[in-house]
């Protein structure tokens, strides 16, 4: 059966990671072809996606620079050793 | 899953002393660590010193390193090994298979769609203002502030697997969950950030 809008958001995570059944997927990609809200809803998460990807936080400054410093320790403890 | 020749390629140069290689690793991962090491410390700041201390483990052992799991993986199992005993001194340990269940309500609110399930009130799009076209720069704002007020799990789960991009089989090994709870806390994530999008593109957005 066809699903509904409201089904189709239910849907779409597994859609999307490629889990849906393979007779439930030509069906919500039917849906998508015929339903212009649903194709935004399911292009939305799509961006959401796409931005949380790049979204990675850079580490504090002074995390870092910690890292650097033991990093370096390390490396001349390597070479003496 | 094994080593990939990336990953090889960059403990080599790690070994041979390149600290660029090492810090590009340590950004990569350093935010989403210090997440996952949260949920075992009782704050930030001793989750960041479990991570400073999981990257020094991970240097003195690397040449121990046999590569039958991928970098990340490896990385990863140091973090949680030594977060949790730094969380048992703490007492504290919040295993995620221990809390209360997911709702299994819908994502998006019943009241927007008709008696047939059809949309009453569609999605608004993003950025059709010509005042002020949505841009990137502005959608990954808005998906990080609303990441943040996710509920923990969701936001972790979200985090490992758009984020850092882990597969989800790894994710759940990693926070000792199943591939259902994986489904359905990524699924809430995502639905719930979109829907805080679409909220500030509503008018909210200053």
């Amino acid at each position: 059966m066809n699903p509904t809008c409201a089904e189709m958001t239910e849907l779409a995570t597994d859609y999307v990671e490629g889990r849906s059944r393979l007779t439930t997927a030509a069906m919500i990609k039917l849906h998508l072809m015929l339903c212009e809200h649903c194709s935004r809803y399911y292009a939305q998460l799509e961006t959401v996606r796409v931005a949380a990807a790049s979204a990675a936080e850079d580490p504090s400054p002074e995390n870092v620079e910690a890292l650097r410093a033991r990093f370096r320790e390390w490396k001349a403890r390597r070479e003496d050793g | 899953m094994s080593l990939s020749a990336a990953d090889r390629a960059l403990i080599d140069r790690i070994k041979a002393g390149d600290e660029a290689a090492f810090l590009g690793l340590v950004s990569l991962h350093q935010a989403a660590m210090v997440r996952v090491a949260m949920r075992y410390c009782r704050s930030r700041s001793v989750a960041e010193e479990v991570v400073q201390e999981t990257w020094m483990a991970l240097l003195d052992s690397i040449d121990r390193f046999d590569g039958r799991a991928s970098l990340k993986t490896w990385i990863y199992r140091i973090l949680v090994n030594r977060s949790i005993s730094r969380g048992k001194r703490e007492r504290r340990t919040v295993p995620l298979s221990g809390l209360a269940p997911e709702g299994d309500d819908p994502v998006v609110d019943p009241s927007r769609f008709a008696a047939d399930g059809s949309w009453a009130e569609p999605p608004l799009s993003w950025g059709t203002r010509p005042d002020r076209p949505a841009d990137d720069a502005e959608i990954r704002a808005q998906v990080m502030a609303a990441m943040a007020k996710l509920p923990e799990r969701q936001a972790l789960v979200m985090a490992l697997r758009d984020v850092q991009g882990m597969e989800t089989p790894e994710i759940c090994e990693l926070l000792d969950i199943t591939e259902n709870n994986a489904r359905v806390l990524l699924h809430r994530a995502r639905a719930k950030v979109r829907n805080l999008l679409e909220d500030y593109y509503r008018g909210g957005r200053s």
